[in-house]
């Protein structure tokens, strides 16, 4: 079994998502530091059910989030609604979740990412049962974690 | 795993012989580590040679000193450099010009096939077939992926070929110690062990790791050991690597009728559908590999 | 306009994908799960889906099954996070034609739909000959494609660097040579520029010659590809193997003026042994070696059916061979004739030759020629053969 990956994998993940999809390049922020607290946040979870249940998160505080969607629906910022907003988010979570378990060699199917309710910071589990990792580029956020079990 | 069957069957299999497969993993793996399973060596004069490529500044001659001492090794080199694909009218009369002609790049990949081949060759009749097949396959797999990457600016195709011609040579080891392990429970209870499926579901799950060690004792470069270590899934996130190249190959020689036995025909082409999307290879690209591939094996191997 | 349906629960995707398709010239429609897709496709036909697997309500598989159940065959491409192979594997038994990994590039998502939906710049659809068929782009595509690029006459691929130098130094000047040392660099090459003949050394080192020559004719569907290889002792069984992997012809190295120069008349020389105009066909005079001559009869030999069937179509009573400035060889040109007589008989043609006494003299001395009329110029002749 393999164990889930590292922050620095995860952050190239992601990245690989939104380059390819978005043009933007995500890097992993020196130090981990806690995401602030005082920003509103939207997450997105999808679970992948069967022998070895995971649970994948991503959150962006709202600014992020904002500018994300109006990349991926290739729109202007004055354009994007709260559902825009949720639906990039969860698709964005849908093609890391492929690549995740793909890394896990996991063969099993993935679940339907769903939006929290709130917009609290996320709270988030510590290795070696969770691996997560904050992400930037240029003003743009994310946090991306990865948990053993089904959760949410 | 390459045995062809339903999800469910295919989970019954996994339930059933998957501790024995780990049993066999452990065990072959143990035998790596303290050096006690029969690793086949690099015959000496391949290995002498492949130190010599090694030396830039070694000439043709001593090459020819050196082969001269393999003399099977030394007729390949010949039929070889005259080949239909050197042309004939100025056959290469003497082992100097026929290496020559081959030019170093040639001769390295021609040192590390015939070393290669010689693993699949077993004096055990039950292996024997299986280690027929199971070469054919590499080479085509070594063929295919080597095109592959010159067709798609790749500079290390020379890698891939090497990988190709190895990515199963755990095969006939793994295979070796299971026949043995087979005659002493057979000897021990009289019984029979396990039946074809489970015989070749442990050696699916076990090779790749004498494969891989095979390759370190050969001192092969390491991009060779971690493609052997990884072509049997697709990295998605890593889409150019030299693993995804091999195992898109793998899968397509499958397809293209090149297999060893109880091949999982279904889920070869699942994977060459997606490695052409990870990989981005185009269909008539696909096609041409498939069509030609079968008549360039009989022509090398 | 070529319609295509995406069904994805995310409203990005389709966006997305509604954006590029609507650019490649497609009307697209759009369902948010399987069964917005079936009820959709009860009311509309579609030329291609482009199918999720995960979705709410009912997802990809479920959706193809139903499809395929009522008859449908509509092409699918999976578009897909989705890479379990069990559930790649059961698609393609329910028929899709191809299958995009998420996150995707917009080239890869236009490449299959132009070649799915069989449009301009995608590759053509596979033949019905199995999965070993290899597939080329029509004639029509390959034009279309060839618009402002670069024109080249040889585009020589070939690792040692010294082949082309040879090459260029054989050549006659006015003949363009593009040397390249790889086959990537080759394929780059074909994709920027329009060749006449590619040499592709025979025994490159990282590929197959005859895999790359296959792709180069996709590239480059009208160029000649000719193998370079050192002469083989049994030249006719070599070209007889090389052709069967592909190629027109063989080039052998080393390379001496006398095969370059029929190098040059095979490919280069071609226009000016033959011309046509409307029914009227000109031959050129030969320049080289006498002990060459058999060749310039063996190519007007070639060169003259497709001249006379594109007369005989174009509904003319007769063809005019203007002799005036073609090379009279006692033997071979009176042959030349009788065979070129005997096919226009068969066509419903009449054959005249222009030319001057010599021509009649010529003519005169064989059975099988001297019944055909001969005239001192183009004029009075076409007009016995309008």
């Amino acid at each position: 079994m393999k164990p889930l990956p590292d922050p620095e994998t995860l952050a190239k993940l992601v990245s690989n998502v939104t380059t390819t999809m978005l043009g933007i390049a995500f890097r992993p922020v020196v130090g981990d530091p806690t995401p602030p607290q005082d920003r509103e946040w939207k997450t997105a979870l999808l679970a992948i059910p069967g022998g070895r249940p995971i649970t994948i998160g991503l959150a962006s505080d709202l600014e992020s989030g904002h500018q994300l969607c109006a990349a991926m629906f290739q729109c202007p910022s004055r354009d994007v609604d709260a559902a825009m907003m949720e639906d990039s988010l969860r698709e964005l979570t849908n093609m890391t979740a492929g690549l995740v378990k793909n890394v896990l060699s996991l063969d099993q199917s993935l679940g339907l990412p769903k939006i929290l309710p709130g917009s609290a910071m996320p709270s988030r589990g510590a290795p070696p049962h969770t691996q997560s990792v904050m992400l930037q580029a240029d003003r743009l956020g994310l946090l991306l974690w990865v948990s053993e079990g089904a959760h949410g | 795993m390459d045995v062809a069957m339903e999800p469910a069957a295919k989970a019954a299999l996994e339930k059933s012989t998957g501790p024995l497969a780990q049993q066999i993993e452990k065990l072959v793996l143990r035998k790596i580590a303290d050096d006690s399973l029969a690793l086949p060596a690099l015959p000496s004069a391949i290995a002498r040679c492949m130190e010599l490529l090694k030396d830039a500044s070694a000439e043709p001659k001593e090459y020819v000193v050196v082969l001269e001492t393999d003399p099977m090794l030394a007729a390949r080199v010949f039929r070889m450099a005259n080949s239909a694909a050197f042309g004939g009218t100025q056959r290469s009369a003497t082992l100097m010009a026929a290496v020559t002609r081959l030019g170093l790049k040639r001769l390295k990949t021609l040192l590390l096939q015939a070393a290669s081949e010689r693993l699949f060759i077993s004096k055990n009749a039950s292996i024997a077939a299986l280690a027929a097949s199971v070469w054919q396959h590499s080479v085509a797999v070594a063929l295919i992926a080597r095109d592959l990457c010159a067709l798609t600016a790749r500079s290390d195709s020379e890698e891939a070929c090497i990988a190709g011609l190895l990515h199963d040579v755990g095969k006939p080891i793994v295979a070796s110690v299971l026949l043995e392990a087979e005659r002493q429970i057979v000897e021990l209870r009289g019984s029979a062990w396990i039946g074809s499926e489970e015989w070749t579901y442990v050696l699916a799950r076990t090779h790749r790791a004498v494969g891989v060690a095979v390759a370190q004792k050969w001192e092969l470069p390491e991009v060779v050991r971690t493609t052997v270590r990884d072509c049997s899934e697709f990295d998605a996130a890593n889409r150019a690597s030299l693993a995804n190249v091999l195992c898109f190959a793998n899968a397509l020689a499958k397809t293209a009728g090149i297999c060893p036995p109880l091949t999982d025909i279904e889920d070869a082409k699942a994977l060459v559908l997606i490695g052409r999307s990870l990989l981005g290879v185009e269909e008539q690209v696909v096609g041409s590999l498939s069509s030609t591939i079968k008549g360039r094996v009989a022509e090398v191997a | 306009m070529p319609r295509v349906m995406t069904v994805d629960d995310s409203r990005a995707v389709r966006t997305i994908i509604a954006k590029q398709l609507t650019a490649l010239g497609c009307e697209v429609e759009e369902a948010e799960d399987g069964k917005a897709a079936l009820d959709k496709l009860q009311d509309i036909a579609v030329d291609l889906v482009l199918l999720d697997v995960t979705m709410p309500v009912m997802d990809g598989p479920a959706m193809l099954a139903g499809l395929r159940q009522s008859g449908n065959r509509t092409p699918v491409i999976m578009l897909t996070s989705e890479a379990k192979r069990s559930v790649i594997a059961e698609a393609l038994k329910l028929g899709i034609d191809d299958y995009i990994l998420k996150p995707f590039k917009p080239e890869e998502l236009a490449e299959k739909v132009k070649k799915s939906l069989n449009l301009a710049g995608g590759s053509a659809p596979a033949a019905d000959e199995g999965e070993a068929a290899v597939t080329l782009p029509s004639p029509a595509a390959g034009a279309a494609t060839t618009e402002g690029k670069q024109f080249i006459d040889v585009l020589v691929v070939d690792d040692m660097e010294n082949v082309a130098k040879r090459l260029r130094a054989l050549l006659p000047s006015h003949v363009t040579l593009h040397a390249v040392m790889s086959a990537q660099a080759a394929l780059a090459a074909c994709k920027e520029r329009v060749c006449r003949v590619i040499l592709v050394d025979y025994d490159l080192p990282d590929v197959s010659a005859a895999l790359l020559s296959t792709q180069l004719k996709v590239l480059q569907p009208h160029a000649a590809v000719v193998a370079l290889a050192l002469k083989p002792p049994n030249t006719a069984q070599f070209v007889s193997e090389v052709q069967a992997k592909g190629f027109a012809d063989a080039l052998y190295k080393p390379f001496s003026p006398e095969t370059m120069e029929d190098f040059v008349q095979q490919y280069f020389d071609k226009q000016d042994l033959l011309v046509r105009e409307d029914n009227l066909v000109r031959l050129g005079s030969f320049n080289g070696k006498p002990e060459r001559m058999e060749r310039y009869f063996t190519r007007l030999d070639s060169l003259f059916p497709p001249a006379l069937e594109t007369i005989a179509a174009a509904c003319f009573e007769g063809v005019v061979v203007d002799l005036s400035q073609a090379t009279l060889h006692p033997e071979r040109m009176p042959r030349l004739l009788a065979s070129v007589s005997s096919r226009c008989s068969n066509m419903g043609l009449r054959v005249l030759v222009v030319g001057g006494t010599d021509v009649k003299k010529l003519l005169g001395g064989y059975e099988e020629t001297k019944g055909i009329p001969c005239f001192a110029d183009t004029t009075s002749a076409k007009a016995q053969a309008a």
